[in-house]
């Protein structure tokens, strides 16, 4: 519903997904001012939400607790997805729970864009391989949720590019 | 199995087999992992673990968000039953299910007391 005095929401929505300590709670929250997160004991339980505006758009970002047990929780919140970001910790091994969310039985794959997340120390130069079956994504955006916070710009752009925004590249980013 | 788990255990059998309608209950932590289960044969009871856990972090934040004051219970209803969450101790959820005949004061009056006999043994 529309309250007075608001602006409509010509929104989409973008689910986060990736998984459990990957950075997607600090995403969200970076991205977006008055963001929620329910969590216990630091990790998620049911959902991230943050609103972002992005030029005339409003993205609704959907964060799902990444820990494999609320893997009925991720379904819930990925149906009617426009799209992905997925927070991949460098150098790990794309997690399997994730690609899966990302491949709904039987529909077609949802399009993603990677964060790259490279916090101080884990940085060993490794991208992202998405893991066999799965389209390789939009965009591969590297970055430091903490460190590095430069390109978020970059990874809003891209993420609204998966709404249908057209997409200005930019020089920090490394295009997959 | 410890005392205190045989405890608990007794508590949610003496439940199920003493409120009519009631199908199974659950002790759940509020980050989603089973403590004990009384559930029908073929329950997945770590999905349903973690979904109670969510439904109770949903329930808490949209209670304060709309004023509802603290939370008590989280209370699903379908076609074919219910579903009843509530705290059992500071960092446990009760969650119990039962058929869509159930009389569900009933059901809320033995879950509250259940709950409670669970707090003490939590
Ligand atoms: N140093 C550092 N810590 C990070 C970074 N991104 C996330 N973290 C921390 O990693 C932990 C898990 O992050 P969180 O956003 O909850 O992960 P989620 O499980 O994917 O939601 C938190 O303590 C964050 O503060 C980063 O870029 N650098
Ligand atoms: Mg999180």
């Amino acid at each position: 519903m529309q309250r007075a005095g608001e602006e409509p929401v010509a929104a989409g929505k973008l689910i986060v997904v990736g998984p459990g300590e990957a950075g997607k709670s600090t995403l969200i929250a970076r991205l977006s001012a008055d963001a929620v997160n329910l969590a216990v004991n630091g990790r998620t339980v049911a959902m991230d939400h943050g609103l972002v505006r992005h030029g005339a758009l409003t993205i609704s970002l959907v964060g799902v607790p990444g820990q494999a047990r609320f893997a009925p929780v991720r379904e819930a919140l990925a149906q009617r997805a426009a799209g992905a970001i997925w927070v991949h910790p460098e150098g790990e091994v794309p997690d399997p729970h994730t690609a899966a969310l990302l491949c709904p039985g039987g529909g077609p794959p949802l399009p993603y864009v990677v964060y790259v997340n490279q916090r101080s120390g884990s940085g060993d130069g490794t991208g992202f391989a998405p893991p066999e079956g799965l389209a390789p994504p939009r965009r591969l955006i590297h970055g430091s949720l903490v460190e590095r916070q430069a390109n978020l710009a970059a990874l809003l752009d891209a993420a609204a590019e998966l709404l249908g925004a057209p997409g200005a590249p930019r020089e920090e980013e490394v295009i997959g | 199995m410890s005392q205190r788990a045989q405890e608990i255990q007794g508590i949610l059998r003496a439940l199920v087999s003493n409120t009519p309608d009631v199908e199974g209950a659950a002790v759940v932590s509020a980050d989603g992992l089973v403590v004990a289960s009384v559930l029908p044969a073929g329950t997945d009871e770590d999905r349903v673990s973690a979904m109670a856990a969510a439904l109770l972090s949903l329930g808490e934040r949209s209670a304060g968000e709309l004023q509802r004051g603290t939370l008590e219970q989280v209370y699903v209803k379908g076609a074919s039953g219910y579903i009843i969450l509530m705290q059992a101790g500071a960092e446990c959820v009760l969650e119990v299910i039962a058929g869509g005949a159930a009389k569900l004061g009933m059901v809320l009056l033995d879950s509250k007391r259940a709950a409670q006999d669970l707090a003490r043994n939590l």
